[in-house]
């Protein structure tokens, strides 16, 4: 395990928090996730914290875990009445037992010790590629962070698992389901990475989530959450020293495992030469969806990974085109007066990255019509070298935004798990130096190698019923 | 210009030991986290009066140094906002704002000026709200003489140019057509027009009637008036020498008059909002989670000393913990809700409560809350509830210092409002004095359980079947009505086919 830490003199708060190398992209059709549901349950409490007798607590959920794999097993046979009896059954006596198990519990009780010490926002994230958890947390009180944090790593309870399913399909209704452009983003992103561990969102599919065990779940755990696996950053007003003899103590009682981590379905260092990994299509896929939204087309090229070279270049790219000067706010929407909003995004993670335009129309505009004035511009772009001051404008920005990104301690903290997470917090660095070096050639030549519309998806939102 | 690379900017005090490899060092961990002791935290409030400053033209400026990184933030307020549109002018404050940025400056056409801001690699921003507008600036310190120039004369001279209001005003018109796509939105639009009524300023949204009026004149006459450095207060933090900024910004702002004119009066006067009628409203849409607020009226700020304000303060976090407990901890029906009592300045604030849930349960969900609500009138908060509120409160209170762009704003923004300064070093013994009797008597005085007004966007036949399903009756949650609101144009906000009754029973 290692620690970044960053001096912030200031108010006496610390942003802290910790970042384990495992997310949905390690998971498989069937268990998809179950990362995120393990982030959610890690708040459930430990052999310490949560409960009144943890013994007693343990009884219960083992009988718990029997009655829901019968009812896993059952729930994947044809219907019957007998077998429908049994399920309700099964349901009704599986509920007996969460209830009986509540007067032995003390739920909540970690977010309610944080709450009650001062701690702010105190949360988790589940990304593709890492699972974050952090928080602000009183200087004075650091200790408290380093017990709860470490506790929680050394003997996780996940209590009521069988009642979380439902809070993580309210969270998808919230962010999948009910939002203008939630689900087709979604089957876009599906197309896109088919055949990819990112096809599926973090949140998992429904059908996955329903058959979870607890005891894939533990596994899951003890598979992916290890020391070697995990950094945490603090950055605030406290003494170093302190701090490391605190993270010596508490979370050196973490054991070293014994094998290596498990792999990665493609290390980021195989992208160099080779292509993105995900399976590259023969031509053009075009999806067009109804959504509630504002018509627009989306178009989304696979590129390579986080540390790939080619990434810097891709920053700048996206630099060139967005913005009140950039190149598609004054095509599109000033000159040609046919967009109401244009932007492009990059976005590099560990097992391969994409590089995606949102260009949304105007008045009667087709969004189909905007696609040929991208492609325009991706023609201009891969014929004419960027003028020199166009390229200086691009980088002045980036280099200003990177100083932007360290101010807040907060942001800082996630920022540099993130980065360790995808690779290295060092790239934090070297990200605005390796940008400074970005050339005009080698602009046009990672638009031809990237942006090639043989190998794109392109997504077509129209107005409608989703 | 070309940057240098300020490399270590990032000092990480780098530790990559394998920690399991080093035996634990020798401190003891208890067995329960309650075990642990804790210094004191000790933070004391800066001195707002040590970084105030003002320029010979009266404008107030507050100086943070911080020379961590080598950027600068200014903060421009002035006293412009919706409030001042008169109805049949709505949006002009926040249109004119939003084009003091995109319109360019006397001396640069909108190209020129955007072109030499985004070289520089500066971040400029105009925006107004319903009771205040401005722009801030975010600027290398290399490169503040340049961008505080560019800056300055945005705020003093802005053009207007006709070409970027036409585009502008097209956006506007084109976004108009899609306010009725985001469930969120329509539920917020519904909720407010309930509350205040459609007119008034905090709710009041542009039609296509208002967009005629929104010409490059129209604006440069409302900033004449209402961008003026009378009312003007300036946050300034980063990388500065406090003397060399004061020194740039008298400059900057030198031989600028203010209007002949009176500024908007202030506090804006007590805006009237409607009398709410209580009911249960909902918003059909295909939807598989109900989005849902449910609330009043909140309260008038009278003063800053009011008694009643940190009791209220405490019993608005003591409800939000009660609810997040127990519908998302108990009943797993929620994954957020929140609760929000406003004590507002000039214009009336509400009180609402905020839950998205599956529509099946959205019934149970709306008990269970005006339950709570209810219980705080009848019941004094437990001590562990209390002991909670108030620390949540007190120990949160840093974070509004927590950087020197917040500290100079919070004491601008003292100066905007009208807050006093003292204000703040008293704020946490204010919250530790309040007991549980006081927050019951402002639960009595402040909710009101009758006068709910409950606003659903969802799938009406699921909720109500789960209401059957749970036994609840929809109209015996609250007083009042359950009634179906109508669609509206998205466009002119006006409800779609005429002859329609504003609401039908359904």
């Amino acid at each position: 395990m290692r620690f970044l830490l960053v001096r912030r003199p200031g108010a006496p708060l610390v942003a802290a928090g910790w970042v384990v190398r495992t997310g949905s992209g390690d998971e498989q059709p069937g268990v998809t996730g179950i990362s995120h549901l393990l982030e959610h349950l890690m708040f459930h409490g430990s052999q310490k914290i949560g409960t009144r007798t943890p013994d007693r607590e343990g009884v219960l959920m083992a009988r718990q875990d029997e009655l829901a794999d019968r009812l896993v097993t059952l729930r994947g046979q044809p219907p019957s009445a007998g077998r429908d009896a049994e399920m309700a059954d099964l349901q009704r006596r599986l509920e007996k037992l969460i209830a009986d198990q509540r007067p032995l519990m003390v739920r909540g009780e970690l977010s309610r010790i944080y709450r009650d010490e001062g701690a702010v926002g105190v949360q988790a994230l589940t990304y593709r590629d890492y699972t974050v958890y952090y928080g602000q947390i009183p200087t004075n009180k650091l200790s408290l962070w380093f017990w709860l944090e470490s506790d929680r790593l050394l003997s996780p309870v996940f209590r009521e698992f069988y009642l979380e399913g439902s809070v993580v399909e309210e969270e998808r209704r919230q962010r999948l389901e009910s939002t203008p452009t939630g689900k087709a983003v979604e089957k876009l992103a599906a197309a896109f990475w088919e055949g990819h561990p990112y096809a599926w969102p973090t949140l998992g599919r429904t059908e996955d989530l329903a058959v979870l065990r607890r005891s894939q779940t533990e596994a899951w755990f003890l598979e992916h959450y290890r020391p070697d696996q995990i950094t945490a950053a603090l950055v605030g007003d406290f003494d170093p020293e302190q701090v490391k003899v605190l993270a010596r103590a508490y979370f050196g009682r973490l054991r070293r495992p014994g094998a290596p981590p498990p792999g990665l379905i493609s290390p980021p260092s195989a992208l160099t030469s080779a292509p993105a990994p995900a399976a590259v299509p023969t031509g053009e896929r075009r999806l067009t969806e109804s959504c509630e939204c504002t018509p627009q087309s989306r178009v989304l090229y696979h590129t390579p990974g986080f540390g790939h070279p080619d990434t810097y270049v891709l920053d700048v790219l996206a630099g060139v085109l967005n913005g009140r000067t950039g190149r598609l706010f004054r095509s599109l929407v000033l000159g040609q007066g046919i967009a109401f909003a244009a932007y492009a995004e990059h976005d590099a993670a560990r097992r391969g990255g994409s590089f995606s335009v949102v260009l949304e129309s105007k008045g009667e505009t087709m969004p189909e019509a905007l696609v040929a004035s991208w492609d325009a511009e991706v023609d201009r772009l891969r014929r004419e070298p960027v003028s020199e001051r166009e390229l200086q404008k691009v980088k002045n920005q980036i280099l200003t935004e990177s100083w932007r990104g360290l101010s807040d301690p907060l942001a800082l903290a996630l920022r540099l798990l993130a980065a360790e997470a995808l690779g290295d917090w060092r790239e934090l660095d070297r990200w605005p130096e390796a940008t400074l070096a970005v050339t005009p050639a080698d602009l046009q030549r990672v638009v031809s190698t990237w942006l090639d519309p043989q190998k794109r998806t392109v997504g077509v939102f129209v107005r409608g019923r989703g | 210009m070309r940057f240098r690379c300020v490399l270590g900017v990032l000092a990480v005090l780098g530790v990559h030991s394998p920690l399991a490899a080093a035996p634990p060092a020798a401190v003891p961990i208890p067995d329960r986290p309650e075990q642990l002791r804790f210094a004191d935290l000790t933070f004391e409030v800066p001195n707002a009066d040590g970084l105030r400053h003002v320029l010979s033209n009266g404008v107030p400026v507050y100086v943070v140094e911080d020379h961590t990184l080598p950027l600068v933030d200014i903060v421009v307020a002035v006293r412009s906002g919706d409030w001042i549109d008169p109805p049949e002018r709505a949006g002009r404050a926040s249109f004119t704002a939003a084009l003091v940025r995109r319109g360019g400056t006397a001396s640069r056409p909108p190209d020129a000026f955007d072109e030499q801001v985004d070289f520089l690699g500066a971040d400029i921003e105009s925006l107004a709200n319903v009771t205040r507008s401005g722009a801030t600036l975010n600027v290398s310190s290399q490169s503040l003489g340049e961008g505080l120039g560019l800056f300055c004369e945005m705020i003093r001279a802005p053009r207007f140019d006709a070409g970027r209001v036409a585009v502008a005003r097209d956006n506007l018109r084109e976004s108009l057509g899609r306010r009725t796509d985001n469930p969120l939105e329509v539920l917020g639009r519904e909720w407010g027009r309930l509350l205040y009524g459609a007119d008034h300023p905090r709710v009041r949204e542009v039609s296509p009637r208002h967009l005629e009026s929104l010409t490059p004149a129209e604006l440069t006459a409302f900033h004449r008036a209402t961008w003026r450095p009378d009312t003007m207060v300036v946050a300034v933090s980063g990388d500065v020498a406090t003397a060399d900024v004061l020194a740039r910004l008298e400059t900057c702002f030198a031989g600028w008059p203010s209007p002949s004119g009176p500024p908007p009066a202030w506090p804006p006067q007590a805006l009237a909002a409607g009398t709410p009628r209580p009911g249960l409203y909902y918003v059909e849409r295909d939807i598989p989670q109900a989005k849902i607020i449910l609330g009043h009226l909140g309260g008038q700020r009278r003063g800053w000393d009011d008694p009643d304000e940190p009791a209220l303060e405490v019993m608005n976090r003591a409800l939000g913990g009660r609810l997040l407990r127990k519908l998302r901890g108990e009943l797993g029906l929620v994954y957020r809700v929140d609760s929000t009592f406003e004590v507002d300045l000039g214009v009336l604030g509400l009180f609402q409560v905020f839950l998205e849930t599956e529509n099946a349960s959205a019934a149970r969900a709306i008990q269970v809350a005006i339950a709570e609500v209810r219980r705080l009138r009848e019941e004094p908060v437990s001590g562990p509830e209390l002991d909670f509120a108030r620390k949540a409160l007190i120990d949160g209170f840093p974070l509004l210092f927590d950087t020197p762009a917040e500290i100079a704003g919070t004491f601008a923004e003292d100066e905007y409002l009208g807050r006093p300064h003292a204000y703040w070093p008293t704020y946490r013994d204010r919250i530790r004095r309040v007991t549980p009797e006081q927050v019951q008597r402002v639960a009595q005085r402040y909710l009101q359980p009758d006068k709910m007004v409950v606003v659903v966007v969802g799938k009406w036949a699921d909720i109500a079947s789960g209401a059957a399903a749970a036994r609840i009756k929809p109209e015996s949650l609250v007083r009042g009505p359950v009634m179906r609101l109508p669609e509206r144009d998205p466009v002119t906000l006006e409800v779609r086919g005429s002859g329609t009754p504003p609401a039908t029973k359904p």
